[in-house]
């Protein structure tokens, strides 16, 4: 107990220290923060270029980049590149009066799409209607359900092939005799490297939107072949077919494998979770180096676990496992998967935490029900753990306090006491201790059939679980996706300097019906009511407004809008002018973005 | 000074209890006075012989206790029971208080949370936060600082929950930033079932009376 807490310490505290000194911007899909010409902004004179500006380094890779005229012609000059998190499309010279839809399709560093269209009108022309531009970013269904079809299988494979050698190493010597776990492992290393490499040919099309008739398309490898996520893929078919190769001798042999054989199995076992944690929202977004180990450990307890629990019931459960074999195994399977649920637990939340940032998100946005359906399924599979646990632990016996956690109990000697030789058992005692030992092995060997039961409950639901992290690691996460609300507190700026403050609070800050909440301040920083109070909103670059919100008083200094409706996205300004008498006026602004 | 209490410092002695006075006193006093020092030797004599009196011959059951054992201890699927929901609230707690340090920390390290506050005030949240989720964490570790964290974590929530519905009526807090509150009430209710479990069962009389040898 003493050494966990020593060690929860340490690590609480490395994790500070990091999250401390190496902060860094929030969000993992990339999002566009903003554009040049502006979302439906009108500009008088036909620009040189578009630029859109993104709040992470995007990639164009398989992507795409395009600013389409109003009869759907390109006009851009075919060269748009792109430099960090900027992307420039440069445009042909001379474009008309009129309006134009700019369309793209980018890689962000999780691997995944980020696609969108705005449109800008120049001198007099009308804007491009909102649907041509949605139309142009949806990507190809078949690809969209392959995609995480083939990740879910990997995941399964990956179980199999690092969960069962674990099986065999820490908790059932007999497996490595057992042809079925063989079969089984090699089944799983190989379903790893085939999804391996359909992921890395699927990931192409995906990138790009097209369809599955561009698998081999050349340009579309190349550009995954130039993405690390890419390489990532690529890295981890060749890991589980070495994986495949060190492991052989262990089975033909029938025998645990040597040390240096497990250190071989360690090793690239290890890089094998690293190489499926570093594709996707881990390797994106703040702090990678520590998320990638994070999301590791989460991948590693997920095999130990479940894989551990197949091979329990393909090779273990068996009416012909002799009893001892049984008894021995069993207990150690519920050590190591006990201590897989604490890892999965702890950095299952970390990573949660991470991608959802708020609990809010969790259930207004398409990630975070994903997630709340993932967790309710791991509850019902601990639940029947736990089932699993108590059987152990019946049949077999809970598990002993290690000698370290003992409480010294001090007590007085005055004679000697009996020498070690005299406190080893008897012969008739160990003897009597074995059969007792093998009487139990035997009547737990009888009850096992309901144990079969729970573990395959068990296996059942992890199946969901792992089809339902598939789609949770290819969508994007909420952080991204949900709208921040404003909080601000601005000066009152009158002729003669600031008077006084005024906190503005608008909630969800969407498009549509949103909320205000407006607190006025004096200079001592009391509440205080207005002669007069106005609020406006304005949006500059679609030349939108102002805008008047109605306002209701709800208490002393303390208004709420009486309807307030942002009719679209944009970056609005917000203007509050307050009038403290009748000749002193204040004023104070602030600009927040709708989305 | 009188003899009984050096009689009684030499028992003291004999039984390794606290004298009452110095060793030089009572060892000047036994060298003085005869009739103490007879005393002393006899009670010696006595505790010598009381501690090593033989023990009784105890026979060996352990053969028989093995063999007459069922082969299925009774009570073991409840124990075990008990011992997983024990088990069960810590897991939670460990999650809980992992996920109140992830919302936390940001705030911590960037002093930029959902509300504009000084950035004094948001580095104060966060560590105050984070220190809550060191209490979660330390209570999964080690289930017997659950009462000790309760009354600290209780006033926290009892005054935090009220502040907060009547902030939340005002729309001086954001929903959001409210929720996240429900982390912490969780916690709370998760070390105070720890706490209840762990609780004495019977009143403790043996422990309040100091056991006179």
């Amino acid at each position: 107990m003493r050494r966990s807490a020593v060690w929860l310490l340490t690590l609480l505290a490395g994790w500070l220290l990091a999250g401390v000194v190496v902060a860094g911007p929030a969000s993992a899909h990339a999002t566009l923060v903003s554009t040049d010409p502006g979302e439906g902004a009108r500009v008088a004179t036909a620009p040189a270029k578009v630029t859109l500006t993104f709040d992470e380094a995007v990639s164009l890779g398989a992507g795409y980049a395009r600013v389409l005229g109003s009869t759907g012609n390109r006009v851009d000059a075919g060269a748009a590149h792109v430099d960090g998190a900027v992307l420039t499309i440069p445009l042909r010279g001379d474009l008309p009066d009129g309006g134009y839809l700019v369309t793209y399709r980018v890689v962000s560093s999780d691997s995944h799409p980020v696609a969108g269209a705005f449109s800008f009108v120049i001198g007099n022309g009308s804007l491009v209607s909102g649907a041509a531009a949605s139309a142009q970013s949806s990507g190809d269904p078949v690809v969209t359900v392959a995609e995480p079809l083939v990740r879910a299988v990997g995941y399964a494979g990956l179980a199999l092939a690092l969960g069962l050698p674990v099986l065999a190493l820490a908790c059932w010597p007999g497996a490595w005799a057992s042809g079925r776990l063989r079969r089984l492992t090699t089944w799983g290393a190989a379903t790893v490297a085939v999804t391996a490499v359909l992921d890395f040919l699927l990931q192409g099309p995906y990138a790009a939107g097209s369809g599955l008739g561009s698998l081999f398309d050349g340009a579309l490898l190349s550009a995954t072949l130039a993405s690390s996520a890419g390489r990532m893929m690529l890295v981890r078919a060749v890991l589980a077919v070495a994986l495949l190769a060190v492991l052989a001798p262990a089975w033909r042999r029938a025998r645990p494998p040597s040390d240096l054989g497990v250190v071989g199995i360690a090793v690239l076992g290890a890089g094998l979770a690293a190489s499926v944690a570093a594709v996707g929202h881990a390797a994106a977004g703040e702090l990678p180096e520590l998320a990638v180990p994070v999301a590791t450990v989460h991948v590693v307890a997920m095999s130990a676990w479940l894989g551990g629990l197949a091979g329990l019931l393909a090779g273990l459960l068996r009416p012909s496992t002799p009893p001892g074999e049984l008894a021995a195994a069993l207990p150690r399977f519920s050590r190591l998967a006990f201590g897989s649920v604490v890892a999965l637990v702890v950095t299952g939340v970390l990573q949660s935490v991470r991608e959802v940032g708020s609990p809010a998100a969790l259930f207004t946005t398409g990630y975070g029900w994903l997630l709340v359906a993932k967790l309710a399924v791991v509850f019902v599979i601990l639940a029947a753990a736990g089932v699993s646990r108590v059987w152990v632990q019946q049949h077999l016996g809970a598990p002993r306090a290690r000698a370290g956690t003992l409480r010294r109990v001090s007590a007085h000697a005055f004679a000697g006491g009996p020498t070690d030789d005299q406190l080893a058992p008897s012969a008739t005692v160990s003897e009597a201790a074995a059969l007792r030992a093998s009487a139990q092995a035997d009547s737990a060997a009888e009850a096992l059939p309901g144990f079969r039961r729970s573990v395959l409950v068990e296996l059942a639901l992890a199946g969901v679980v792992l089809a339902l992290t598939a789609v949770l690691v290819g969508s994007a996460p909420a952080r991204a996706a949900v709208a921040q609300p404003v909080n601000a507190t601005m000066a009152l700026q009158g002729t003669d300097g600031p008077r006084g403050s005024v906190q503005v609070s608008i909630e969800p800050a969407r498009p549509g019906a949103d909320s205000l909440h407006l607190y006025l301040f004096d200079d001592k920083g009391q509440l205080t009511q207005p002669a007069g109070i106005t609020v406006t909103l304005t949006e500059r670059e679609q030349q939108i407004g102002p805008i008047t919100v109605p306002l209701l008083p709800a208490g002393p200094g303390h208004f709420i809008d009486g309807g307030m409706s942002i009719p679209k996205a944009g970056t609005w300004t917000l203007t509050v002018v307050v009038r403290l008498d009748q000749f002193t006026a204040t004023t104070a602004t602030t600009t927040f973005p709708v989305r | 000074m009188q003899c009984p209490l050096f009689r009684e410092a030499a028992s003291a002695r004999l039984d390794g209890a606290p004298l009452g006075m110095s060793e030089g006193m009572l060892d000047a006093h036994l060298a003085r006075c005869d009739e103490c020092a007879a005393w002393a030797d006899d009670a010696a004599r006595v505790t010598r012989r009381v501690r090593l009196a033989p023990a009784p011959a105890v026979p060996d059951l352990t053969v028989a206790v093995l063999e007459a054992l069922p082969r299925e201890l009774p009570g073991m699927a409840a124990a075990a029971r008990a011992r997983l929901l024990g088990t069960a609230l810590r897991l939670a707690l460990l999650a809980v208080g992992v996920a109140q340090a992830g919302l936390a920390w940001p705030v911590l390290a960037s002093g930029a949370g959902a509300m504009s506050a000084p950035v004094h005030m948001e580095h104060e949240t966060g560590a105050w936060n984070l220190a809550v989720a060191a209490a979660f964490l330390a209570v999964a570790a080690a289930p017997r600082l659950a009462a000790g964290a309760l009354p600290f974590l209780g006033t926290f929530v009892a005054l935090l929950v009220p502040v907060t519905l009547a902030d939340l009526a005002d729309g001086r807090v954001q929903v959001a930033r409210a929720l996240a509150h429900l982390l912490l009430l969780a916690g709370t209710a998760l070390v105070a079932a720890v706490a209840w479990r762990g609780r004495r069962r019977r009143p403790a009389v043996v422990a309040r009376r100091r056991v006179a040898a």
